[in-house]
């Protein structure tokens, strides 16, 4: 998956959760090192939160992605550490915040925010499910990073040009390497 | 086994079992509950008294990883703060501990978990509410473990299920008070689930909850509803001292609002 493919499919994520929960903004944030990177935004604020970084010792944010816990506040201006600069350099500064924790198989590696939802009894249900897409898309995506870094290894192409030249020898020349490679695996164990 | 049993000291049953019957007073006195969480704000009002506490940290160059500093300290976010408002609530003399474990640092985070568990067993915490998890499939063994310590030693372990469809830990297992919030209002009432491993339903949604620099808020989650219930484990410890955590799961299955006589 492409760098461009993983941005377009977080942006259809947090469009539709926001559609979803009726809700002014929605966004993704990811961990990278002790910082959290917002990648994909929709509704009010959008353009100016892509991008953004905030340490993820404070707010929120923070404490979801630290604890793994899902969780739902109404009226955020109430907490005296909201960070209210950050917010008012988005243009919005929400009411009603709702954070829920992106994780792996290891632990949380980013925070998806809902602000100013209609509140519904399975918000954190259908924020959960988001959540877990956004997830997904991102391992996607780290993986395929991967295989992309194992391709371009210069030892790689060295093998793929020996199994090529190995199906394009004679019999007596792959029996030949067959033994070889036998001797070599013998001696390696 | 030994060759000759001890007697055992089975809760008093009466019926039907009532809230009397189950937590007298309500009061909590003498129980020691830990908080295992982002710290406690000691001096808001809605605390009233922390009585020790210890902060838990990844450390590379200790024994086993983490570093332990005993003493005060301040709650990071105001969520330990909310969760030890509510058990004081319930439980008015209760003492409170705080185990912080949530900090900045992000690395080894289950780890540090499972040493504020394990701190609290070896304190001799009677209740440990842990409104929080992990999802290390690397650290299953070593909760599975603390889980079964714990049930032995009669420490009840009460913790917060996740939102999300995966099993986290030490919330999955069958030793823990598994519990998620349910639409209730009254502090008192929940409901038992016939279909674990989430255990217990209790207030979570809109709950007013005490938070850091002496203020409030209104929030949702089930890291609100697993205090309801460690206040309400309070009360029937400090009712019945000795009491086994399999013992304090039926007195509350019998009180549970969706129960049919």
């Amino acid at each position: 998956m492409s760098a461009g493919a993983e941005s377009e499919l977080l942006s259809l994520i947090v469009a539709g959760t926001r559609e979803r929960l009726s809700a002014a903004a929605c966004s993704v944030a990811l961990l990278d090192g002790e910082q959290l990177v917002f990648r994909a935004a929709a509704g009010v604020g959008a353009d100016r939160v892509v991008g953004l970084r905030l340490p993820v010792g404070r707010g929120l944010a923070g404490f979801v992605v630290a604890s793994g816990q899902s969780i739902a506040v109404a009226d955020v201006r109430r907490d005296q550490r909201f960070d209210v600069a950050t917010a008012e350099g988005t243009g919005y500064v929400p009411t009603s915040i709702l954070a829920v924790a992106v994780e792996d198989d290891e632990g949380p590696i980013g925070v998806l925010e809902v602000l100013d939802r209609q509140p519904g009894v399975q918000d954190m249900e259908v924020a959960a499910a988001a959540a877990r897409q956004v997830s997904l898309v991102v391992q996607l995506a780290r993986s395929g990073a991967e295989v992309d870094t194992v391709l371009a290894d210069d030892r790689l192409q060295v093998l793929v040009g020996l199994v090529r030249r190995f199906g394009d020898a004679r019999e007596r020349d792959r029996l030949l390497a067959a033994v070889l490679l036998g001797a070599v695996l013998e001696h390696g164990s | 086994m030994p060759g000759r049993l001890r007697a055992i000291r089975p809760v008093r049953l009466s019926v039907p079992i009532t809230r009397a019957v189950a937590w007298g007073d309500g009061s909590g006195a003498g129980v020691r509950v830990a908080v295992v969480d982002s710290g406690i704000d000691a001096s808001h009002p809605r605390v009233g008294r922390v009585t020790g506490g210890v902060v838990i940290e990844p450390d590379e160059t200790a024994a086993e990883g983490v570093r332990f500093v005993e003493g005060p300290h301040a709650d990071l976010y105001g969520h330990g703060t909310a969760c030890a408002g509510i058990i004081r609530g319930l439980a008015p003399a209760c003492d409170l501990y705080s185990v912080r474990v949530l900090g900045a640092a992000l690395t080894g985070r289950g780890s540090v978990l499972a040493a504020g568990i394990r701190w609290a067993i070896e304190h001799g915490m009677d209740v440990v509410n842990l409104s929080l998890s992990s999802r290390s499939r690397a650290l299953l063994e070593v909760f599975y473990g603390l889980v079964d310590e714990a049930v032995f030693a009669r420490v009840m372990l009460v913790g917060a299920v996740n939102n999300v469809p995966a099993p986290t830990y030490p919330s999955q297992f069958s030793g823990v008070f598994s519990v998620a919030a349910y639409a209730g209002r009254d502090p008192e009432r929940f409901v038992a689930n016939p279909e674990p491993p989430v255990e217990f339903g209790a207030p979570g949604i809109d709950v007013d909850v005490a938070w850091s620099d002496g203020g409030s808020l209104v929030a949702t989650g089930n890291s609100f509803a697993a205090p309801h219930i460690a206040g309400l484990v309070a009360r029937i410890v400090g009712e019945h001292p000795g009491i086994t955590p399999a013992e304090v799961k039926t007195l509350l299955r019998a009180l549970a609002d969706n129960r049919r006589e």
